[in-house]
């Protein structure tokens, strides 16, 4: 109940690869956060049970919505994989996947053919 | 305010409704199973088309309106044992004879085969809505909704749907690897036993492999499989020492009449829809329907597309997709479609071919043509 009057807490995520910092709350997922940021965020199911957004977290804390053995194996979890699309941040977050790719920034100089 | 009310059905129509005709007994038990079948048929039927998306305020409400049905479950569930039980066992009839002025003792004395009938596909008919509740907490993240969303699957026998769904159908949804999905040219009922017991295996699989991945065993008691089940045995136990075991008996058969009823709402939410394995999962892999009754009665559960492609999202924030198939009529009708198997593969051969053609990508037109489509 004391929820309701807390300011939801706020956390700067970094995606290693694409090295942009997005704004998070305690409330959303690192999966919105970066799905929100117009971020290709790789994904497909947002239930914990598809393993597309298999992530490390290189930094920083995430309460998991679900129980990562469904999807992760013991080694992977010890290794700090997560999975995005049910972590809420604790803390601010460096996350690594190399799949992620930074919304399109739109160029239309003429070498559009590179 | 009529926002919230839109999806308080359950809660203030058919939930005392069916409980107040099973407890008067009679000809009334079938008041409660026809009458709230036809003002959803009638509803899907007069009321224009429901694409708005809502603001709300107080969600809240609108989670108070799915526990409730734990209320109604329970007390429906008694109530229905009670009928079946010999004699008027903890005083229910005299309770409700005396204190609220119900004549019931006599109806109750004397009932028939009929009106037993009655009481069983009536209470079925609300707790189906027990798999659309619980479907939608489940889903939840909180505590409190996963648990009050195990308990009325608990009700209705099924709690492998709170591990089967979300691990299984999800994942797999329109591929063979999912047992809830429909195939093509799959009857009702042959699609409703396929996908019962495959759902059954796979949660214990699921359960299985994690404990596993865990370093636990299998019978451990944080199986959550295992822990479903013992919570239906523990109702039903409930029920058999309370009301004997006729009673049980009769819970028993209305919870397999109820799976029933969700499984033709699983049967019309992605027949004859394929993926092709470990592509994106899109609008066009569901079924779904504008119909104003169903969506408010099924809190957006029709709004199935949209649930597929953004799963961690509260019903309310749903939206129709105009980039899915459709179901034109309402869900209730579509279900009665459906239970005649000659006039569902008829009525949607024209819908498949229609997917095929402009909504099916490569690759799922060609994994659709090398097969028989069922319906020729």
């Amino acid at each position: 109940m004391i929820r309701i009057w807390k300011k939801p807490s706020s956390f700067t995520i970094e995606i290693a690869e694409i090295g942009q910092s997005l704004e998070s709350n305690d409330k959303e997922t690192l999966l919105q956060t970066a799905l929100g940021a117009g971020i290709e965020f790789p994904h497909m199911c947002r239930v914990g049970s598809c393993g597309q957004c298999k992530s490390r977290l290189l930094l920083g804390r995430t309460r998991n919505l679900v129980d990562l053995s469904y999807v992760l194996g013991a080694d992977e979890i010890r290794e700090g994989y997560i999975l995005p699309c049910q972590a809420i941040p604790l803390s601010d977050c460096v996350l690594s996947n190399p799949k992620a790719v930074p919304f399109p920034e739109f160029n239309f100089s003429d070498d559009e053919g590179a | 305010m009529t926002a919230y009310f839109r999806h308080s059905w359950l809660l203030f129509f058919s939930g005392p409704l069916i409980c107040g005709m099973t407890l008067l007994g009679g000809a009334w038990p079938w008041i409660g199973l026809v009458v709230p079948m036809t003002v959803m048929l009638a509803g899907d039927r007069l009321l224009p088309e429901d694409v708005r998306d809502r603001k709300y305020r107080y969600p809240g409400i609108l989670d108070a309106l799915m526990f409730a049905q734990l209320g109604w479950t329970f007390i429906a569930a008694t109530l229905l044992c009670w009928t079946f039980a010999p004699g008027d066992v903890l005083s229910i009839g005299a309770i409700a004879e005396h204190q609220i002025g119900l004549k019931v003792l006599v109806a109750h004395e004397q009932r028939s085969a009929l009106s037993m009938l009655g009481v069983v596909l009536s209470v079925s008919l609300l707790t189906s809505a027990n798999y659309f509740v619980a479907h939608e907490l489940i889903h939840r993240r909180s505590r409190l909704a996963v648990a009050v969303g195990n308990w009325l699957l608990a009700f209705v026998g099924d709690t492998q749907f709170s591990i089967a769904h979300l691990y299984e159908h999800h994942k797999h949804v329109c591929t063979p690897d999912d047992p809830a999905s429909a195939r093509r040219g799959e009857s009702l009922y042959a699609f409703a036993l396929r996908s019962s017991y495959g759902q059954y295996i796979g949660a214990m699989k699921i359960e299985k492999a994690r404990l596993a991945a865990q370093g636990l065993p299998a019978w451990h008691p944080a199986n959550r499989f295992l822990r479903g089940q013992a919570m239906t045995v523990a109702i039903v136990c409930m029920m058999a020492w309370a009301f004997g075991l006729w009673a049980a008996l009769a819970y028993a058969m209305s919870m397999a009449w109820a799976k029933l009823l969700y499984e033709a709402v699983n049967y019309i939410q992605h027949y004859g829809l394929v993926r092709v394995p470990g592509s994106a999962v899109e609008p066009r892999h569901s079924w779904d329907c504008t119909a104003m009754m169903s969506s408010a009665f099924m809190f957006n559960l029709t709004r199935h597309a949209d649930h597929h492609a953004r799963a961690d999202i509260p019903f309310w924030e749903l939206c129709t997709e105009p980039l899915s198939p459709r179901h034109t009529r309402g869900y209730f009708a579509t279900i009665m479609l459906a239970l005649l198997p000659s006039f569902w593969f008829r009525h949607m051969k024209e819908q498949l071919a229609f997917w095929d053609q402009h909504f099916a990508s490569a690759g799922e037109r060609s994994l659709v043509s090398g097969t028989k489509h069922g319906y020729d």
